[in-house]
C-alpha cells in the first residue's frame, strides 16, 4: 500500500469548538479531509505519518501549548508538518514556533486562500516525505534479503569497479560477479547501475573516494 | 567738713600717765552721735571710756561727739578707728564703709537685747482730738530730723504701714535738729500738735526732773513685755559698736575685751552684736539706705531684687527658645527628609501601579483578543468557505449568487476588522519600555522586599532570601520582573491570610549546566486544588473574591516576552511553590 498515494488529513487542534467547526466547514469546501484531535495527550496516539497531511493548531491552549506540543512531535521524530495559530501572536512566539520547525504561522483570524496554500504545500512536503521513508523502508527490506556475497559485489558495483576487477578483488571468476550482479539487481528491483547507485544513497551505504582504497 | 558738730567736738583728754605717746599710732578716735545734750551724752558713754583707758594705758583716748553727717563725713576722711551710733544709722553708713560691729549696747533697763530701740508719738494729754495715726492728717509734728532712726525713721514705718505717706502733705513737719529734749518744749508751747522722740527718752527725762510723763498720751501705743518705755514702733536692736577699717585685728580685739569686761561689780555696757537684720528689712520696706535705689513699684521692685535670677532665667529661657527653635529645625528638616522619602516611594509604587494597570490593560486585551478572535475567526472561516461555495454555482441556476457572494465578503472584512481593533489596542497597550539591562538578582529581590515591606509588616509575614553566595547577572526587564515578583508574592501574601506562621521562602539557584536561573517563591499557604492548579494561568481565572484573575496570567506572559517560564507547583510542607526559570546568556 502507498500511504502517499492516500488522501490528505488535516489534524485540527484548537480549544475552541467553534473554531474547529468553522476550520472544518471551510477545509470542506476545497475537498480536504480533516480530523479534530481532542487533546494535546491524544496527538501522540494518531496514525500522524500514515497519510499526507498536516497539523493545524492553536498555540494558546490550556494544559499543552502548541509550542510545547511543536516540541514533542520533533522529539518522537514524526514527520507530520504543523502550522500553528494564535489570536494574539507576537515576534518572539512566532520565532520561537518556527525555531521549533513549525511549518508556518497563522494570526487568526486569517485569509483563508493564504491558510490553504499553506496547508497544500506542507501536506505536499509531507507527502514526499512519506514517499522518502517509504523507499527508504522497501530499500532497506530489500537489501537484507541479499546474501553476505552479493552485498560485497553490490559494494564494488556502486564504487564503480568493472566486474573483471572486482572478480579478482573477491577472488572469484568474472562470471561469477556477473550471476551475483544479476541476481542482487533483480532483489534490488533496480533495472540500471544509476538507480542502484541512487539506492545505495538512500540507504547511506559507504560511498566514499578515500574508503574504497582500503578495500582495494 | 565737719559741719556744726566741728564746733561742738569735744575732746576728753584722757590720759593715763605723764608719758607722752611714743607709738606710732597712740591715738584711739571714737566717732559718737550725739543725740542729747552734749554733757548728758558724754556722761553716758563714761564706763565706755573707762574701760578703753584701762586696756590702752599708754594710749590717749579721743571722743567726738557728731552729728549723723559729722559721723559719715569723718569717716570719709578716716579720722575715725570706731563709731558708736543708732542701728539705722549704721546700716545706712554700711552701704559706703566698711563696718563690723563689735558689740552690741547692753542696757540692762531691757530684757531682750534686740529689743532695744523703740519710738514713741506723743501728744498733750489734754488734746483728745487725737486718737489713731489717721487723726494725724493735717496736723503739724515734731521731729528731730527725717534721718533719725528712733526719732523719725521708725514712725515713717508704722504711718506706712497704716497706708499713710509721712513726707507727702500728710502732715506739715517741723524739723528741730538734734539735741531731741527741746522737741518737748515745742510741744509745750503748742508749736506743734504731737512730736515723734526716741522711746524711754520721755523716761529718762522724766527720772531727770524735766518733764511729767502724765502730761503726755501715747498714740498707736504698743507693748512689748520686758520693755519698760513707752512705744509706739516696733523695736530694734540697740547701738552697735563700730570698727572702721583703720585699727588692726589685734586692736580691735583688745579694744572688743575691754567693752566685755565687767567692772566694780557693774555689767559690762557691751555684750556681743547681735543682728542688724530686722534695721534691714526696715529700710529695705522703707527704702533708705542700702534700699534707696529699689524701685516703690512691688512688682519693679521684685524684678530689681531677683535681676540676678530673673537675668539667668531669662537667660535659660532664650537657650530655651534657641534650643526649641534648633529642634524644630532638625524636626522640620528631617521631617522633609522623609516626607522626601516618602514622596519617593509613592512616585515609586504610583509609577509601577501604572505601569502594572498599563500591563493589566494589556493583558485585558490580550485575554479579549484570544477571547474574541475565536468567535471572529469562527465567522471569518464560515464566510470564507461560504464564498468558495457561492463561487462553485451557477448564475443562471441561482441568480442571487453575486450578492451573496459580495455579502460573505463583506462578512469577512468586517470580521477582520473587528480582529485589527482588538489587536491594535493591545499592541497599543503593550507598547512601552521593554529595554533589558543586566541586574543582579540580590538587588531586584531587595527592591522587591522595599515595595512589599508595608504590607508584609502589616500582615506579620517574614520573606526570606535565600540566595548563593553568588549569582550571575540576569538580563531582564526591571520593572516587569518587579511586577511577576511583587505579584507572586503577593499572591503569597493572599494564599496565607487564613495561616499563621506567616513565612515566605524564596530559594534562587542556578538550574544544572547554568541553562536557567531558578526562583522558588515557597508559601505556607492553603496550596491550590486540581481545578484551580489546572486553569490558575488562565486570563480571568481566580480563586479569590476580590481580583480580577489577571495577575498569574499577566506575570506568565510577562515572564514569557523575556523567555523566561513561569509555573505552580504545589510544595510538599502545604502551600505553593511559584517557580521561574530565568533565561541566563552566556
Amino acid at each position: 500500500m502507498n500511504k502517499a498515494k492516500l488522501p490528505a488529513v488535516v489534524w485540527l487542534l484548537d480549544d475552541e469548538a467553534q473554531v474547529v467547526e468553522s476550520l472544518q466547514w471551510l477545509l470542506q469546501t476545497v475537498g480536504l479531509e480533516t480530523r479534530v484531535v481532542a487533546s494535546g495527550q491524544d496527538l501522540f496516539n494518531l496514525p500522524l505519518d500514515q497519510q499526507p497531511g498536516c497539523l493545524l493548531m492553536d498555540v494558546r491552549m490550556p494544559l499543552t501549548s502548541g509550542l510545547d506540543l511543536l516540541e514533542a512531535l520533533k522529539q518522537q521524530q514524526l514527520l507530520i508538518p504543523s502550522i500553528l495559530m494564535s489570536g494574539h501572536a507576537d515576534v518572539t512566539m512566532a520565532v520561537r514556533a518556527m525555531k521549533l520547525g513549525a511549518a508556518d504561522f497563522f494570526e487568526k483570524p486569517f485569509n483563508d486562500q493564504q491558510l490553504l496554500d499553506s496547508l497544500q504545500a506542507a501536506i505536499e512536503v509531507h507527502r514526499q516525505a512519506i514517499e522518502k521513508q517509504q523507499l527508504l523502508e522497501s530499500f532497506k527490506q530489500r537489501l537484507s534479503e541479499l546474501t553476505e556475497r552479493e552485498k560485497q559485489v553490490m559494494l564494488q558495483l556502486i564504487r564503480g569497479k568493472q566486474a573483471k576487477k572486482i572478480a579478482d578483488n573477491l577472488n572469484i571468476s568474472p562470471k561469477t560477479v556477473d550471476v551475483h550482479r544479476y541476481n542482487l539487481m533483480q532483489k534490488m528491483q533496480v533495472e540500471s547501475l544509476a538507480e542502484l547507485v541512487h539506492a545505495a544513497l538512500l540507504l547511506g551505504l559507504p560511498l566514499a573516494f578515500e574508503s574504497t582504497k582500503e578495500n582495494l | 567738713m565737719l559741719g556744726r558738730s566741728l564746733g561742738s567736738l569735744i575732746c576728753f583728754y584722757l590720759l593715763a600717765s605723764a608719758s607722752l605717746p611714743t607709738f606710732a599710732n597712740p591715738v584711739i578716735t571714737l566717732g559718737i552721735l550725739d543725740w542729747r545734750d552734749e554733757a548728758k551724752a558724754a556722761s553716758s558713754w563714761e564706763p565706755t571710756l573707762a574701760a578703753l583707758k584701762q586696756q590702752f594705758p599708754d594710749k590717749q583716748i579721743e571722743l567726738h561727739q557728731l552729728s549723723l553727717e559729722g559721723i559719715a563725713d569723718a569717716l570719709a576722711e578716716q579720722k575715725l578707728d570706731y563709731v558708736i551710733t543708732n542701728p539705722g544709722h549704721y546700716v545706712q553708713l554700711s552701704q559706703t564703709f566698711q563696718l563690723a560691729p563689735l558689740a552690741t549696747l547692753n542696757n540692762p533697763f531691757f530684757e531682750l537685747a534686740q529689743q532695744a530701740v523703740g519710738s514713741v508719738l506723743l501728744v498733750p494729754v489734754e488734746n483728745q482730738t487725737i486718737q489713731t495715726w489717721q487723726d494725724l492728717r493735717g496736723l503739724k509734728l515734731g521731729a528731730v530730723t527725717f534721718d533719725a532712726f528712733g526719732g523719725f525713721q521708725l514712725i515713717w514705718d508704722e504711718l506706712a504701714q497704716e497706708g499713710l505717706d509721712p513726707k507727702k502733705d500728710f502732715v506739715k513737719w517741723q524739723l528741730t535738729g538734734f539735741p531731741m529734749e527741746q522737741l518737748f518744749d515745742q510741744l509745750a508751747s503748742g508749736k506743734v500738735d504731737a512730736i515723734i522722740v526716741r522711746s524711754c527718752l520721755a523716761e529718762v527725762l522724766a527720772v531727770e526732773g524735766r518733764i511729767n510723763l502724765a502730761d503726755y498720751r501715747v498714740i498707736g501705743e504698743r507693748q512689748h513685755s520686758g520693755y519698760p518705755c513707752l512705744t509706739s514702733s516696733q523695736l530694734y536692736p540697740d547701738w552697735p559698736f563700730l570698727s572702721t577699717g583703720k585699727p588692726t585685728a589685734a586692736e580691735a580685739s583688745k579694744v572688743l575685751q575691754a567693752l566685755l569686761k565687767s567692772r566694780e561689780d557693774q555689767p559690762a555696757q557691751w555684750a556681743a552684736p547681735l543682728s542688724y537684720q530686722p534695721v534691714y528689712n526696715l529700710f529695705e520696706r522703707l527704702r533708705l539706705g542700702p534700699f534707696e535705689a529699689f524701685p516703690h513699684n512691688p512688682l519693679l521692685n521684685v524684678i530689681y531684687r531677683y535681676r540676678y535670677l530673673l537675668m539667668l532665667g531669662s537667660g535659660l529661657l532664650i537657650l530655651l527658645f534657641a534650643h526649641h527653635i534648633r529642634v524644630g529645625y532638625l524636626v522640620r528638616k528631617r521631617s522633609q527628609a522623609l516626607e522626601t522619602a516618602m514622596q519617593t516611594t509613592q512616585e515609586k509604587q504610583q509609577e509601577l501601579a501604572h505601569l502594572s494597570r498599563f500591563a493589566v490593560m494589556g493583558e485585558l486585551a490580550a485575554g479579549l483578543a484570544h477571547e474574541l478572535n475565536q468567535p471572529l475567526t469562527a465567522i471569518v472561516n464560515y464566510a470564507q468557505g461560504s464564498q468558495r461555495l457561492l463561487q462553485t454555482l451557477n448564475t443562471q441556476t441561482f441568480p442571487q449568487q453575486e450578492s451573496l457572494l459580495a455579502v460573505t465578503q463583506k462578512i469577512t472584512i468586517q470580521g477582520k476588522r473587528a480582529a485589527d481593533i482588538i489587536r491594535n489596542l493591545r499592541a497599543f497597550l503593550r507598547k512601552g519600555d521593554r529595554g533589558l539591562e543586566q541586574l543582579e538578582p540580590q538587588e531586584l529581590l531587595q527592591e522587591v522586599r522595599l515595595f512589599m515591606e508595608a504590607r508584609l509588616k502589616q500582615e506579620e509575614v517574614e520573606l526570606r532570601l535565600h540566595l548563593p553566595e553568588k549569582t550571575p547577572l540576569i538580563s531582564v526587564n526591571r520593572v516587569e520582573f518587579l511586577q511577576i515578583f511583587i505579584n507572586l508574592i503577593s499572591n503569597a501574601l493572599d494564599a496565607m491570610q487564613a495561616n499563621s506562621g506567616k513565612k515566605i521562602d524564596v530559594y534562587v539557584s542556578e538550574s544544572p549546566a547554568s541553562k536557567y536561573l531558578v526562583f522558588n517563591v515557597i508559601d505556607q499557604g492553603e496550596g491550590l486544588s486540581l481545578e484551580a492548579s489546572q486553569r490558575i494561568f488562565e486570563p480571568f481565572f481566580t480563586t479569590r473574591k476580590q481580583g480580577m484573575g489577571l495577575g498569574l496570567s499577566l506575570s506568565r506572559s510577562l515572564a514569557a516576552a523575556q523567555g523566561a517560564k513561569l509555573e505552580l507547583l504545589p510544595h510538599s510542607a502545604g502551600g505553593v511553590c511559584a517557580r521561574l526559570e530565568w533565561p541566563l546568556v552566556s
